[in-house]
This record gives C-alpha cells, structure tokens and sequence, in this order.
C-alpha cells in the first residue's frame, strides 16, 4: 500500500528517484506496548505482513515489507517492551535483533501523552550500535490529556530527528518516512545525547569497562557490556562469566557485589537525563482537567461496578459469539463441508470405496471441523480485539486480581482464561500475556477447563433430552462445576507444584481510545491464520486416524478397532455407568468436542440423524448415567487442537501428557463420583 | 555524640549515635500499602531485588519519582499514577515500594 496522502512537495531524494537505484532498508520498529506501533506497522505493511515465531522463542516475530520511490524497507516489528534489559524473552528478543541483525536503523514509537516513561526505551536504545528515529505518535491524546510538545524542540535536545505524528488517523507517517530515509542518506544527522551514569557510579563503570576491555566477541559493545553488568542483566552477567579471563571476572563479579545498588541509580539517571531533554519541550498548558480516562475509570476499575461492568462486557461477547457465529457454524458444517463431502463422493464413483471413504470422512470430515471453529473464532477475536484496542482489557485484568489470586494467579491469567470459553485453542495462544514462565504454564494447564463453546453446544443438545424441565439447571451446574474444579485445581497447584512462584503484578492501564478497526481486522486475521496454520493440519491427521479406527477391520462400527478398544474399558465405563458406545463417544470427542453427539447418532443407530437420537437415548440410557456422560464430557481431556497447542506454547511434551492424564483422572474421578451419588439417590433406574 | 561505655571508643566504627540521630531527623518511609488515594508521594526505597527495580523503573516507577495513588483499598491490587502512567501494583509488589510522607501528615 502507498501513503501518499496530503504530501506531495518535499521529496528529499528526488535524484535517487531519477537514478531509479533499488535499495533496501531493514528497519526495526521498536515501542513500549500500548502506543500504537502495530497500527504503524499495519499501516506501512498491509497484507504484505508475515507472520511468524522468533527462532526458539514463543514470541511472535512479524515482518512486512513497504516500498516507495525505489526504496524498500524491510520492517520487523519487534516486541512491546518497557525496557531492554533482559528480564523477559521480548526483551532479550528485541535487543538481540538490534545486536544480532544489524538494522539500518531503528523508529521507535512513543506515546507523546507519556513522553518521559517511554523515553526511558529510548535512553537505552541509545547506547546501542543504531541509529534511531523517533516516531511521538498519540500526539491527540497527549494534546486532549492537556499535554503539549514540541517536537521541534525535542529533536533539537536530543539530536536525533523526531517526527509527530497520529497514526490512528493516518496523520504524519509519510513524514515519518520521509525522515528514515533522510537518515538513512545521512548518516550525520544522527547525533544523539546520551545518557550519562550518575557520578557516584561513573567510577565503577570505568574499572568494570577496563577490565572488560578487549575480551568481548563482536557484536557486543564494551560499553554496554560493562553498563548491563552493572545493572545485573542476567544474560550478559551469564554471558561475560565465559567471555573473561577468570581472575577479571572475578575482579568484575567483586565490584558488582559491592555496587548492587548501583541499578536503582542508573534508572534514576536515565530519568534525570530524560528531564532534561524533554523540559523545553512539554507543556501543560490545561492543568487540573479530569481527563476522559479518569472519568471512565472511575466505573470500570470500581470493585462492585467494575465487576459488573465485566460481567456485562463479557455477557454481551458470549451473546454476539452465540448469536452471530453459532448459525454462521452449522450452515459452513451442514452446507459447506457436507455439500463438499456429497460432491466429492458423487465424483469419485470409479474410485475404492476405502480411498472414497478416507477422503471424505477422514480428510474432509476433519477439515469440517477446522472450518467451523472460523466463525466462533472470527467473532471473538473480534469482540476481544475491540476490548483490548480501547484499553478496556487491562481493566477487566485488574477487576479480576482478586480472584485469581487465590489460584496463586494475578489479573493477566484471567484474559486467557475468559477466552476459553469462546475456545481453548486462543485461551492457551493467550496466555503469551502472562510474563512469569510458572504463571503462564499453570494458566495454560487450567485453560481447559473452561467449557468451551463446543462443549457447550453438546451440553445444550443433550441436557434437555434426558432432563427435561430440569435442563437448564443441570446445564447451569455443570458449568459452575467446570469453574469449581478449575477453582480447586489452580489452587492445589499452586500450593504445590507450582509453590512458591507468586509473580509480581505489575501493569500498565492505557488510557481509552476508539479502536481502530484496521487493527482489530489484522488482529482478527493473524489470529485466525496462526490457527488454521498450527491446529488445522493436526486436526485433519488425528481425524484420519480415528476414521481408520472406526473402519476397520469390517464395515460395521460395531467391529472397529475403536469399538474393540471401546469395549476393553467397558469395566471402568460400568463404574460411571457408561456403555461402550458413550466411551466411544467421549474418545471421539477428542478430536472436536462436538463429535460426541455424531458418534452417538452412529452407535445408537439413528445414522447421521440426531432427530432420532434424543428419544432412544432417552430410553436406554438411565438419568445416573446420562449426568455422569455429561459431568465426564465437561471435564474430558483437551480436543486435538487444544493439545497440540499446548505442546506448541510449552514446548514440553511432559506438561502436555501431564495435562493430559490430570484431566482424564478428574473426569473419571467426578464421573464415577456422580454415578455412584446418583445410584445411591435413586437416579439410577 | 553520647558518652558511651568504656567499651564503647574500643570500637571505632560504630558511630551509633550518629545512626540513630540520622534515623530520627530523616524522613519518615512508607510503604506505599499505606498510602490513602488521592494522596501524592515521592519514592525513596525500592527493596526486593534487581528484577522487581528494574521492571518498576521501566514502567516509570524509580527513586525521586512522584506517585500519585488513584486507588487503594484494603484488598486487591493498586492504582497508581505516575509519569502520565497508571499502573496496577499487586499488594506485593507496593509494599516493597518505600515512599515518604507528604508534609503534615
């Protein structure tokens, strides 16, 4: 895409354009998290983005390129962080492009309404071998939050250019590159102020910076090496350990014990330094106003009205997935896939049966399933993009601290956890927000425990068949009992695996702003493309896997090696009160939870139907059974793609099995605990 | 300086008199637990550890920073203001914050 808007007169480099000299620029877009940098990036790159994972790293890598008058520029837009020290992997993963990839130069976004605490990315981007532009963007906000700058000013201060602009609307980012392309032709206009080190560690800094010298390996810098130390950067310190001769590093590891101190300093003389830059620059011309945030605060971080303000932020999400995207489902399901099946059967008349069979039942059949969840995915992602773009989402974070404390969680976990109900395929992708490796895992082993929609769909299909009048109040328990046990098992995790490990809750609220709807659009498609990419082809396999199961040996399900399996743990079933055919059922739920209820519309003999089906199950199942067929898939292991996801983010097949089978104990232990209660109560006729 | 026991000048480095009249005159620290919304502070100590300084310092929450608490209610996290920034603290995490008194209080 071109941003040729409203600027057609200053083309600085109008003789490269006649030269027509093709050059390529690698730029890296740097920002703390909440000042718009992927609208910036949206903006320049479009569609042209890829995205990916920063090598070994669960961090998402995107890329995209932008190309006007000859020149193209490469963006990586690297990680939101507040700083680049390393105590987080998008930290580290941001500072090692600079070190590692050698970008021509690097725009970092800051939010003019916050100028000094985002400068502080600034001051230490500046002692890093690249030049930098900086982006002041949110000028708006800062101008209506009643501070004003100038950037003139502030690029005269820090000698290095800056551009103001509003990227939400569109305004300055044609300047913006209009300035990295100057840079970039001169290399001179680059002359920042650095930061200093406050004096009573300059001398420190020296003696550590000497007896560094000449043992640190391209690309690290001695000066920076010397500073990180200093300020206890636990990868360096790793790193120069085996960079120095031993009695230097130990000389080094001396003089950092007795400076321990000396980070709260250098933290404090970045900020002096950044008042001095920016004094000129900033003013507050409107003091004393209640600003549009505090206003709306004043309701959503309240505990009581916070909370139903929550309560009906989410209600409403659930409603518009239900509404929206539930018909959307079944006509991809019904229409689509099953058109797709009948038309692919109908043309392979010639074919094997088998082949015929494994493409349309297993292939396509698992396909079907990918498919369908897009809707459900497409109006969630939507409704949270639109939560967390206004800046409404920290809030519902920080409602819901509380809560999740008593889980040895804080309010970052409940965001993953909430999109779980949507589906715990993005809740286990959500948990990217929790920044503790302990946190995020107990996060990540919890997430399937929320009832996903499918389940709800199976849950709303079968409760009423063997309920009755009483559906709605065994469905509204079965939920509350999935959030009990949740509640139950985060708390017995946390006082004992995962003991200890109570993370620090720290977060930034941003102030509200309308959401743009570009972002929200490529949030919605990122999203949706990772899930396609990462659980579609899984989904697909494990379907054919199970369609295999299913058909052989024999025609007839009924002699399947599923249905064999299925009757080899007839006598766990009998304790829950489950046939073989239930068992199935719920083994085949594991590819997509929705496939119970087709797997018993085959084993009961209804065929496809599921007309039939609520009438003959309601006959020879008895109610004992039926809660306890309902209890266990509730809490049933994880589908497919839920598992897959969960190797993909821990990267550990041990917490990934491990999840497995403390999910499978659970709904074996309710099932069987249900059963018997309902036996004992009389239910069990 | 006090007149101390006999003992006392045998041990050259403990200037305790001087500690004490120091502790005494010096400011009065906080944690900023304690500190009532509404009510604007200056951030003198930050304890527990580097991880927990430098993620504060990079939000904006360093030494000599001003802090204005939006919210702080006897359970859940806090709100604060600082630098044009609200943050959430966990009650952890400000307890370790050590903040001085406003004047009059």
């Amino acid at each position: 895409m071109n941003n040729s808007h409203e600027e057609g007169d200053s083309k600085p480099h109008s003789s490269n354009q006649a030269g027509h000299t093709e050059k390529t620029i690698l730029l890296g877009l740097a920002g703390q998290p909440n000042v718009g940098k992927s609208t910036i990036f949206n903006l320049l790159t479009g569609l042209s983005q890829h995205v990916g994972n920063w090598p070994g790293k669960t961090v998402e890598r995107k890329e995209g390129t932008f190309s006007r008058n000859g020149i193209t520029l490469r963006i990586v837009d690297l990680p939101g962080t507040y700083s680049l020290t390393a105590n987080s992997t998008e930290e580290r993963v941001a500072r090692d492009f600079i070190l590692h990839e050698h970008p021509d130069l690097v725009v970092m976004v800051a939010d003019a309404s916050a100028l000094e605490r985002n400068l502080y990315l600034l001051s230490e981007l500046l002692v890093l071998p690249v030049p930098v532009v900086l982006a002041l963007n949110m000028m708006d906000m800062a101008e209506s939050e009643g501070v004003q700058v100038e950037s003139r000013v502030l690029e005269a201060a820090l000698g290095l250019p800056v551009v103001p602009l509003v990227a939400s609307k569109n305004r300055g980012v044609s300047e913006l590159i209009d300035s990295v392309e100057r840079l970039s032709h001169n290399p001179e206009l680059f002359q920042p102020a650095r930061p200093e080190i406050a004096k009573p560690h300059r001398q420190v800094l020296a003696a550590i910076r000497s007896l560094v010298s000449g043992q640190i390996p391209e690309p690290y810098h001695e000066d920076w090496v010397a500073l990180k130390l200093l300020e206890g950067d636990a990868e360096v310190t790793e790193k120069a350990r085996t960079w120095l001769q031993q009695d230097a590093w130990q000389k080094v590891e001396g003089l950092l014990q007795e400076h321990e101190d000396a980070v709260l300093d250098i933290a404090s003389g970045r900020y002096e330094w950044i008042a001095r830059m920016v004094r000129a620059a900033v003013s507050r011309p409107r003091l004393g106003q209640v600003s549009v945030t505090d206003r709306l605060d004043r309701v959503a971080v309240h505990p009581l009205w916070g909370l139903l303000l929550l309560l009906s932020a989410f209600g409403l999400v659930f409603w518009l997935t239900f509404t929206l995207a539930a018909p959307v489902q079944e006509w991809l399901d019904v229409k689509v896939v099953g058109g797709l099946q009948s038309w692919l059967a109908a043309g392979m008349t010639g074919a094997p049966t088998w082949l015929v069979n494994l493409l349309v039942e297993g292939v396509l059949g698992g396909a079907g399933v990918v498919v369908t969840f897009i809707p459900i995915l497409t109006v969630f992602y939507a409704a949270l993009g639109f939560l967390e773009d206004s800046g409404y989402l920290t809030r519902a974070a920080y409602v819901m601290d509380r809560f999740m404390h008593f889980m040895g969680l804080h309010g970052k976990s409940f965001l993953p956890l909430f999109l779980g109900f949507g589906c715990n395929v993005p809740a286990v992708m959500g948990t990217r927000v929790i920044a503790s490796p302990g946190g995020r895992l107990l996060t990540i082993l919890l997430a399937p425990l929320v009832p996903c929609s499918a389940r709800l769909v199976v849950l709303a299909f079968l409760a009423p068949t063997f309920f009755g009048q009483a559906a709605l109040l065994v469905s509204w328990s079965l939920v509350s009992l999935n959030l009990l046990v949740l509640a139950v098992v985060g708390v017995v995790l946390s006082k004992t695996l995962f003991r200890g490990q109570h993370s620090a809750f720290i977060m930034e609220l941003p102030l509200y702003h309308l959401p743009n709807l570009r972002t929200i659009g490529i949030y919605i498609w990122n999203n949706i493309w990772a899930f396609l990419r990462k659980a579609g082809t899984l989904i697909v396999l494990i379907s054919v896997l199970i369609w295999a199961l299913s058909s052989y040996p024999g025609t007839d399900v009924e002699q399947s090696y599923l249905a064999q399996f299925g009757r080899t743990l007839d006598p766990l079933g009998q304790l829950m009160g489950l046939d073989w055919r239930m068992i199935v059922a719920l083994m085949s739920s594991f590819i997509a939870k929705e496939n119970a209820i087709a797997t018993l519309g085959i084993l009961y003999g209804t065929g496809e139907e599921t007309a039939g089906l609520a009438e003959t199950m309601a006959i020879v199942v008895s109610p004992a059974a039926a809660l306890s067929f309902l209890v266990v898939s509730m809490l049933f292991i994880p589908c497919a793609a839920t598992v897959a996801v969960m190797f993909q983010e821990t990267r550990s097949w041990r917490w990934t099995v491990f999840s497995v089978l403390l999910l499978l104990g659970i709904a074996l232990g309710a099932g069987i605990a249900v059963y018997q209660c309902a036996q004992w109560l009389g239910l069990g006729i | 300086m006090r007149v101390g026991s006999p003992f006392m000048c045998m041990i050259p480095s403990m200037n305790a008199g001087d500690v004490d009249v120091k502790l005494m005159t010096g400011p009065q620290l906080v944690s900023l637990n304690k500190i009532p919304p509404g009510t604007s502070v200056v951030v003198r100590k930050l304890e527990g550890g580097r991880e927990l300084a430098t993620r504060l310092a990079a939000l904006g929450l360093s030494i000599e920073s001003q802090v204005k608490v939006l919210q702080n209610r006897s359970h859940g996290p806090l709100l604060v203001l600082v630098r044009d920034t609200r943050i959430a603290l966990g009650r952890g995490q400000a307890l370790k914050i050590l903040v001085e008194e406003p004047e009059g209080e």
